[in-house]
């Protein structure tokens, strides 16, 4: 019993056929395809999942043109507050918000206060009609792309954001809002 | 008073030739029929940017109307199909397009599902070829039958281990 008889190596391992050949590299294709569906999904729900800009974020940066020529990125208004006003020429309730953004730019264009219009899916010559009917005279222009509502995630029109003068949002309306909510956002910021 | 008439005829023809000439210069030579036509195949490829899965042609809101006077102005100007494609999808995004775009990122929505029917159809080749070539398996009368044989070592097994394994066992006779 002492001489114990030492197993024989294992000789079980197949050789490689084509057929083992054509599995392994069906095997490998298999797993690279699942695994990009995977990369995708998950880059996907991430940008999906973004959290919207409540207060106290940092506002998401954007570029746009305005209607009346140029352009303005919210990176040249550091230092400024900024009122960031979604609409359209469509939406009902923009129109009676419209005179009370106005009144509120007037009032506080002088005192280093931004204003940006910015035109959620909408056709050009009725934004513009809107705008001349109403007589709004700050910087507008159309969300090209839909991708500065897309980024602030606004639930539709009239969506309002103040930010502060270090990029941070600092009020937040869902529809229509008003001189005095206005004035209450911005007086804190010009402290 | 038959040159007369022809005179008038004449004169009738021409002021109807002027006229259709004008309409059809008014409209860039292209009949509003052609419009139409042209209208229907550009709002049935664009989507309502606010409504989930409905085309310009059948959206009832009322910017969709507005889209949809704006492609026939830009049609009256002279402008193509794909040029008011890519200005629809310059101010809306690639959601606009009633099917996504055959390039960059979206490109993987078309090539995707092919990629995988094709992988699907591999796999199930070599499947079925494999269970073709696989010898089946004994049968247990087959299995009974052979039972008598005593079984023998694995061939594996090196002479050298099968002689001092029969060695020992006869010294323990």
């Amino acid at each position: 019993m002492a001489n114990e008889i030492p197993l024989a190596p294992a000789q079980d391992v197949a050789p490689v056929t084509p057929s083992n050949r054509g599995r392994n590299i069906a095997l490998v294709v298999g797993l690279a395809i699942i695994g990009s569906l995977l990369l995708v999904s998950l880059l996907g729900l991430r940008q999906a999942n973004t959290p919207r800009p409540e207060v106290g974020r940092l506002a998401p940066a954007f570029n746009m043109p305005l209607f009346d020529g140029g352009n303005v990125a919210l990176a040249d208004l550091k230092g400024k507050p900024v009122v960031v006003n979604f609409w359209a020429s469509w939406c009902i309730p923009c129109v009676d918000e419209a005179p009370e953004l106005e009144k509120t730019w007037q009032a506080y264009k002088d005192r280093g206060v931004a204003f940006l219009g910015i035109d959620y899916v909408d056709t050009e010559p009725k934004a513009r009609e809107f705008m001349q009917r109403h007589g709004i005279t700050y910087p507008n222009g159309p969300d090209l792309g839909s991708r500065i509502s897309y980024d602030y995630r606004i639930k539709g029109v009239p969506e309002t954001f103040v930010i502060d003068k270090d990029g941070v949002v600092r009020f937040v309306k869902i529809g229509p809002t008003t001189a005095d909510e206005l004035r209450s956002a911005l007086e804190p910021l010009l402290r | 008073m038959g040159m007369r008439r022809s005179v008038v005829v004449g004169l009738a023809a021409l002021v109807l030739l002027v006229a259709l000439a004008g309409q059809a210069l008014a409209q860039g030579g292209v009949s509003s029929a052609d419009i139409d036509a042209r209208m229907r195949t550009i709002t049935s490829r664009l989507n309502c940017p606010l409504c989930q899965g409905q085309t310009l042609t059948e959206c009832p809101l009322q910017v969709c109307d507005e889209m949809r006077d704006l492609i026939r102005q830009k049609l009256l100007a002279g402008e193509s199909e794909e040029q008011i494609r890519i200005y629809f999808v310059e101010r809306f995004g690639d959601r606009v397009l009633n099917e996504p775009p055959r390039t960059g990122f979206a490109l993987l929505g078309w090539v995707t599902p092919v990629v995988a029917i094709l992988a699907g159809v591999g796999i199930l080749a070599l499947v079925l070829r494999g269970m073709l070539r696989r010898p089946p398996p004994p049968t247990p009368s087959a299995a009974t039958a052979a039972a008598p044989v005593p079984p023998s070592l694995p061939p594996s097994l090196p002479n050298e281990y099968v002689e001092r394994l029969e060695r020992e066992l006869r010294e323990m006779e």
